[in-house]
C-alpha cells in the first residue's frame, strides 16, 4: 500500500503517526484516506471548494508534483510513497 | 590566515563620542551576529550592569557570510543586555547595512558608554574614509521613515542606515533598532526588535548610524572557485525545492488557526473568528488593485518571503506585514482586519517598536478593560501616547509586563518579563521549552518546533537541537527562512576560510554561543527556577475543551539545557523561526 508522510505541523491529527498506509488512488484519495482516520486532517488540506489549501506541497517517490489544478488527480500505486510539506513556520 | 583579512572592530565610546577599531581576533574568524555578539558581551560587558547604564554594551554584528556572495546571507545582530529580560539579547534583522559594514571589513560595531547630556543625540558615518560622530540634536525624537529619509537625501546611493525612533530615544524596554532595506526607497522597515535593543542604543544618544560602503567589493573567499560552486550549487538546490517561505509569513494565518496558534484576545483563545480577514491571502489579493507584493529586503535573497503593503489608494504603507504582527497587533487584541493591523505595522516601524511586545501591551490593556476589544482606532492613537511620552504610552512602550503592573491585570503572558511571540507554547510544548531555557527568553527565532503531537520525551532534545542550529544560523548571516542546516553552513565556512570545518566542530560552535549566553545570564542573576512561563499559560486552558496548557514537569523542561550526544537528526534540523 502506498504511504503518505505526514507534515509535521499536522501530527496531533494522526496522534503523533508519521506515516500512514493508505489505499492506492490519486493524491487526494489518498488524503482523504488519511482524513477518515484522523479527525481534523480534511481542513488542514482541503479548502471549501475542495482544492488542495495552499500551503501544501506534494512529494511522490521524492519528486516535487507540479503544482496547479491537476496534482490532487496525480496517480499513486501500491508502492508509492507521497510526502505532504506544509509551510507552517515563521514570524 | 586565508580567506578575508585585515577585519576590524568598530569601537565607539558615547561618553567621550571617539572611536577606535581593533584588530579582529583570529580565533574569532567563524563566529559572526549572534555568536560575535556574545563573545563580545562576554568579554566587555558586566552582566550585573543596568541596561540602560553607561556600562552596558551595544554590539552591532553583521554574520560571519555577510557581505560574500552567499545567498541571503546578510542579516545583521543587534545584541546587548536586554532592559526587558535583563539577560543577554541577540534581536536580528535584514536590511542591507550587514553587507555594507562587511564590504568594508567592520566585523561588528561595539558602543559603549553614555553622554553626559542625556538630551543631547549623536549620530555616526561609516564609510570606506572613516569613522565620524556626529551632532544629531536636529534628528531628536524623528520618527524612522522621515529621519532616514532627511538623511538619505544626502547619502550616496550605495548609503544604508541603522536607527531608532522616540521609542528608543525614551528608552522604552519595547524599542527596536530599524535597518533599512535595498529598495531604492531605502526605508526603515526591517527591525531587529525583540528584548528592547533600541532603549539600549537610546540609552547610549545614538539616533543612527549610516554605512556607505561605496564602491567596496564583495569579500573574497580563500577559495573563490569552491565557493561560487558552493553557492551555486545550493542556490540551486534551494531554487528547484519546494521555497516553502515565498509566499511570506503572513499565509501562516489560517493554519495556525487551526492548530490553534493563533492567539485571539490576550490569548485567551487559541484561535480568532477574524481569521479569514487577517489572512496573508487577503494582503497576497491586494496587491492586483493597490499595487505593492512580495520582495527581498536585502539584496542577494533568493527567498523573496517580505510583502510590501500598500493602501487602498494605491499608496505604500509598510512592510513586512508578517505572522506574529498579524497575531500579536491583530487577533490578540480581536482586531479584525489585516488593513488596521497594516497601519499599527507601520507606525511601530515608525517609533521604533516591537510589533509582538507592543501587540501584548495593547491586548494586556484591553483585557484589563481599559480599552475596548478590537478598537483599532483607539490602539493607533495610543501610538500618539507613546510618542508625546505620557504614563499610558510609556507603559505600552515598555511592554506587556509594564502594562500589568500599571492596570494591576494579571493575565500578562510573558516569561522573564518579555511577551510571549505567537506560536503558542500551549499546543506547541516544546517550543515552550525552547521560550523557558533559551538564553533570549521567550523568543521563536531561538527555536521554533511547529508539532503539537511530539512525545513529551522527545521535546528537550528537539529543542536544544532547534536552539543550536538557530545559533549557528544568527552567527553565519543566513536568515533562518532559507532554512539552512548546519551542513549547508559548515560547507561554507570552510571554503570561506579554505579550513575543513567538520560535524563536531559546527555543533561545539552552537553549543559553545549557548553555554556563553547562559554563563552571562546566570552571572546577570538568571535563576534555573525561572525557566518557566507565566502561570496563565500554566493554567488557562485553549483549544478543544480548554486541554492545551503548558504543563511539563520542571526536569523535562531543564534537560534542554544539559547537552546531548550529537546524532543525525541534529545535523538534519532547519533553523526555524
Ligand atoms: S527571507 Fe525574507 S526576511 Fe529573510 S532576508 Fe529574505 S526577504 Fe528578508
Amino acid at each position: 500500500m502506498p504511504i503518505v508522510v505526514i507534515p509535521t505541523a499536522f501530527r496531533g491529527t494522526t496522534n503523533g503517526a508519521a506515516e500512514v498506509e493508505v489505499p492506492a488512488g490519486t493524491i487526494r484519495s489518498c488524503l482523504e484516506s488519511v482524513s477518515e482516520q484522523a479527525p481534523g486532517f480534511h481542513e488542514l488540506c482541503f479548502d471549501k471548494a475542495g482544492n488542495n489549501q495552499r500551503w501544501l506541497k506534494f512529494f511522490l517517490n521524492e519528486v516535487q508534483l507540479e503544482e496547479g489544478p491537476g496534482t490532487l488527480d496525480v496517480e499513486v500505486g501500491e508502492n508509492d510513497r507521497v510526502e505532504v510539506l506544509a509551510a507552517v513556520a515563521g514570524g | 590566515m586565508a580567506g578575508p583579512e585585515g577585519d576590524r572592530l568598530l569601537h565607539v565610546d558615547m561618553t567621550t563620542q571617539t572611536t577606535s577599531f581593533e584588530d579582529f581576533p583570529a580565533e574569532w574568524k567563524l563566529l559572526g551576529g549572534r555568536g560575535l555578539s556574545a563573545k563580545i558581551l562576554t568579554r566587555d560587558c558586566d552582566p550585573t550592569c543596568d541596561p540602560l547604564g553607561p556600562d552596558n554594551v551595544l554590539v552591532m554584528a553583521p554574520g560571519v557570510l555577510g557581505g560574500s556572495a552567499a545567498p541571503t546571507s546578510g542579516r545583521i545582530s543587534i545584541g546587548c543586555k536586554s532592559p526587558l529580560t535583563h539577560g543577554i539579547k541577540e534581536a536580528n534583522a535584514g536590511g542591507q547595512p550587514a553587507q555594507h559594514l562587511m564590504k568594508l571589513g567592520i566585523r561588528a560595531i561595539v558602543v559603549k558608554g553614555q553622554p553626559a547630556d542625556r538630551d543631547k543625540r549623536y549620530g555616526m558615518r561609516v564609510t570606506a574614509d572613516g569613522v565620524e560622530v556626529i551632532d544629531a540634536d536636529d534628528c531628536k525624537g524623528m520618527w524612522n521613515y522621515a529621519l532616514c529619509a532627511k538623511l538619505l537625501e544626502n547619502e550616496s546611493k550605495t548609503a544604508s542606515v541603522i536607527s531608532i525612533g522616540p521609542a528608543g530615544e525614551q528608552m522604552l524596554t519595547g524599542a527596536s533598532v530599524a535597518c533599512t532595506d535595498q529598495d531604492k526607497d531605502r526605508r526603515p522597515a526591517r527591525h531587529a526588535a525583540r528584548g528592547g535593543p533600541g532603549a539600549v542604543m537610546g540609552s547610549k544618544g545614538l539616533k543612527y548610524v549610516v554605512v556607505d560602503p561605496g564602491k567596496a567589493p564583495m569579500r573574497k573567499a580563500a577559495d573563490p572557485k569552491g565557493y561560487t560552486e558552493v553557492v551555486k550549487a545550493r542556490s540551486k538546490e534551494y531554487i528547484e525545492g519546494p521555497q516553502m517561505m515565498k509566499s511570506g509569513t503572513a499565509s501562516v494565518v489560517p493554519v495556525a488557526n487551526m492548530l490553534n496558534t493563533f492567539p485571539y484576545k490576550n490569548r485567551t483563545e487559541g484561535q480568532s473568528p477574524d481569521v479569514d480577514n487577517l489572512d496573508g491571502a487577503r494582503i497576497h489579493e491586494s496587491f492586483e488593485e493597490r499595487g505593492g507584493g512580495m520582495h527581498n529586503c536585502l539584496t542577494g535573497c533568493i527567498v523573496s518571503c517580505s510583502n510590501v503593503v500598500h493602501d487602498k489608494e494605491g499608496n505604500y504603507k509598510t512592510s513586512a506585514l508578517e505572522f506574529e504582527t498579524l497575531t500579536l497587533l491583530g487577533a490578540c487584541c480581536a482586531i479584525d482586519n489585516w488593513d488596521d493591523v497594516a497601519d499599527l505595522d507601520r507606525l511601530c516601524d515608525e517609533l521604533g517598536l516591537d510589533t509582538i511586545e507592543t501587540g501584548a501591551a495593547i491586548a494586556a490593556l484591553m483585557d484589563a478593560g481599559e480599552m475596548q476589544w478590537g478598537d483599532a482606532e483607539g490602539a493607533k492613537k495610543l501610538f500618539d501616547e507613546i510618542a508625546s511620552g505620557s504614563d499610558l504610552g510609556k507603559a505600552i512602550g515598555n511592554g506587556a509586563v509594564a502594562v500589568g503592573k500599571r492596570t494591576g491585570h494579571k493575565r500578562i503572558p510573558n516569561s522573564r518579563g518579555q511577551a510571549i511571540p505567537a506560536w503558542d507554547p500551549r499546543p506547541l510544548k516544546a517550543t515552550g521549552i525552547t521560550y523557558c531555557t533559551s538564553p533570549m527568553g521567550a523568543d521563536h527565532t531561538a527555536g521554533l518546533i511547529v508539532n503539537p503531537a511530539m512525545a513529551p520525551d522527545d521535546m528537550a532534545q528537539a529543542s536544544q537541537e532547534v536552539q543550536l542550529v538557530n545559533a549557528v544560523c544568527d552567527s553565519s548571516g543566513f536568515c533562518q527562512f532559507l532554512g539552512p542546516d548546519l551542513d549547508m553552513i559548515r560547507e561554507y565556512y570552510s571554503q570561506l576560510y579554505g579550513e575543513e570545518v567538520s560535524r563536531e566542530q559546527i555543533a561545539d560552535q552552537g553549543w559553545e554561543i549557548l553555554s556563553d549566553e547562559w554563563a552571562f545570564n546566570e552571572k546577570a542573576g538568571w535563576k534555573a527556577e525561572d525557566d518557566v512561563l507565566s502561570d496563565d499559560m500554566v493554567n488557562e486552558g485553549i483549544g478543544p475543551d480548554q486541554a492545551l496548557k503548558f504543563d511539563l514537569a520542571a526536569d523535562v523542561v531543564a534537560k534542554a539545557k544539559v547537552r546531548f550526544d550529537n546524532r543525525e537528526e541534529l545535523f538534519k534540523t532547519k533553523a526555524s523561526g
